[in-house]
């Protein structure tokens, strides 16, 4: 198994596929995963950040403290998960952390936002591959507060920010039924301190691309025309979402991480196992979520591609 | 919030829209005020204590002109007016917004589904999701 196949995040432990929550305790519970793609993703998300600022960093002005805490838990993480990489030194309320592989090093007075050069929540973004969404819990509901979204899976932090969490999910077709949406926000409501949890989301993505925002849809969506059963290998992408959520004690707000991972089907077809099983997931698939996940243009190209892998290994 | 009486605000269009809604609630044991407000009245000092100075256990039901609702909803919140202490009708030619996702400008709409972005020219299709912060609703771009 190549190195990227044995570290991709494989989504599936059955052979079909249902909206639900499927989170589990993160062990160890850390937010943060440095990849061998770090250099060239943070490369991409910064100038995604010069060039379009207001799509991909947005926040309400009482989130100040609680983007405090995700910068401690962040750089902490860093310093603690990955020591040669990152450091992070404290005398009293002066901070210095440096960033070795980006040979950044950041001094600031922790509390005060005037020292350093953006909001909190913006500035260690800048240092992380995962995208870094802060949900505020206020009258018994979950808020979308601020975020840092450089790679959405094809949806507007700037449209939805301030939204609760009902209205943020509503356009996601039977999301909502068995009132899954009420009871996923009630179950991240009663998140603990400590007790971080983590699940993994996915879908298909036809052509290389980490930044699939909902403002560029018209572009880079016409990628799916492209797809056939010859070039699926190759074009389409299996995308899959790391998504953790930790309590932040003081401001009893919820950080939300995503670190989204691409895999090619080629590459992911070299596990036997994995390709079966994908398989079996599509073909089953209903079309309220193969539509919601974007692939109900190149599905059938997609099963085509993966019975052909298939029957070449049967021989 | 037990209700202890009603307060109805009202335009001209919500004169005759209002009727069902009034002998409903005169049928009811509890006290009914009822105010015209107009655009002009929108602004007066009037207005805005005669929210203000309301106890809490008042109901409040806003039935007037499209235009007129969000600037009226928004002086009732800021005199401490939740969701649940208010009722709002807009009433007659209703335009609304429709954010676009290509360029994120607003568009103004009456009821189309698909329009054309005013500003950047891209087809969108208008969507139910909506924002109460941008008092938008989201229009999409498609891959046709």
């Amino acid at each position: 198994m190549s190195d990227q196949l044995s570290r991709f995040p494989y989504p599936f432990n059955s052979d079909t596929y249902r909206y639900s929550n499927n989170s589990v305790l993160l062990d160890p519970p850390i937010a943060i995963e440095v990849t061998p793609e770090y250099l060239e993703e943070m490369t991409l998300k910064r100038s995604l950040l010069a060039n379009h600022p207001n799509r991909c960093y947005q926040s309400l002005p009482h989130t100040i403290p609680a983007q405090w805490e995700i910068a401690s838990l962040v750089l902490h993480h860093l310093h603690e998960t990955y020591p040669e990489d990152f450091s992070l030194t404290k005398e009293g309320n002066s901070w210095t952390f440096s960033n070795h592989k980006l040979n950044e090093t950041q001094q600031f007075v922790f509390g005060d936002v005037s020292t350093l050069p953006w909001e909190p929540l913006d500035f260690v973004g800048r240092h992380v591959q995962e995208d870094l969404i802060l949900m505020g819990q206020r009258d018994g509901d979950l808020f979308l507060d601020a975020g840092q979204l450089c790679f959405p899976a094809n949806w507007s932090l700037e449209f939805n920010l301030g939204m609760n969490f009902v209205e943020i999910h509503s356009p996601i077709p039977g999301f909502a039924n068995g009132n899954l949406d009420e009871k996923i926000r009630n179950f991240i409501m009663k998140l603990e301190v400590g007790q971080p949890w983590v699940r993994r989301n996915w879908s298909l993505n036809a052509g290389k691309r980490l930044d699939a925002s909902l403002e560029t849809f018209h572009q880079w969506g016409q990628m799916r025309k492209q797809v056939t059963a010859e070039n699926a290998g190759e074009t389409v992408y299996l995308r899959v979402e790391v998504q953790k959520l930790f309590r932040l004690p003081r401001s009893h707000a919820v950080l939300f991480t995503i670190h989204s991972y691409l895999i090619t089907l080629h590459e992911l077809a070299q596990n036997r196992a994995y390709l079966e099983q994908l398989y079996h997931v599509l073909v089953e698939l209903p079309a309220f979520i193969a539509e919601y996940k974007g692939m109900k243009l190149y599905k059938q190209q997609v099963i085509q591609y993966l019975e052909y892998e298939l029957q070449k290994e049967r021989g | 919030m037990q209700k202890q009486r009603y307060l109805l605000l009202m335009d001209e269009t919500g004169e005759s829209a209002s009727h069902d809604l009034r002998n409903e609630l005169a049928a009811s044991s509890l006290p009914v005020e009822v105010h015209p407000v107009t655009l002009e009245s929108l602004h007066r000092s009037e207005l805005t204590a005669l929210l203000f100075r309301q106890w809490i256990g008042t109901y409040l039901y806003l039935l007037v002109s499209w235009p007129l609702l969000e600037p009226l909803r928004q002086l009732a919140e800021d005199a401490g007016f939740s969701e649940q202490e208010m009722e709002c009708h807009g009433l007659g030619p209703h335009t609304r917004q429709v954010f676009c996702s290509a360029c994120q400008k607003m568009n103004q709409t009456e009821d189309e589904t698909v329009i054309s972005c005013h500003f950047c020219g891209e087809e969108l299709s208008v969507s139910e999701h909506y924002s109460k912060r941008l008092q938008a609703f989201l229009g999409y771009t498609s891959i046709r």
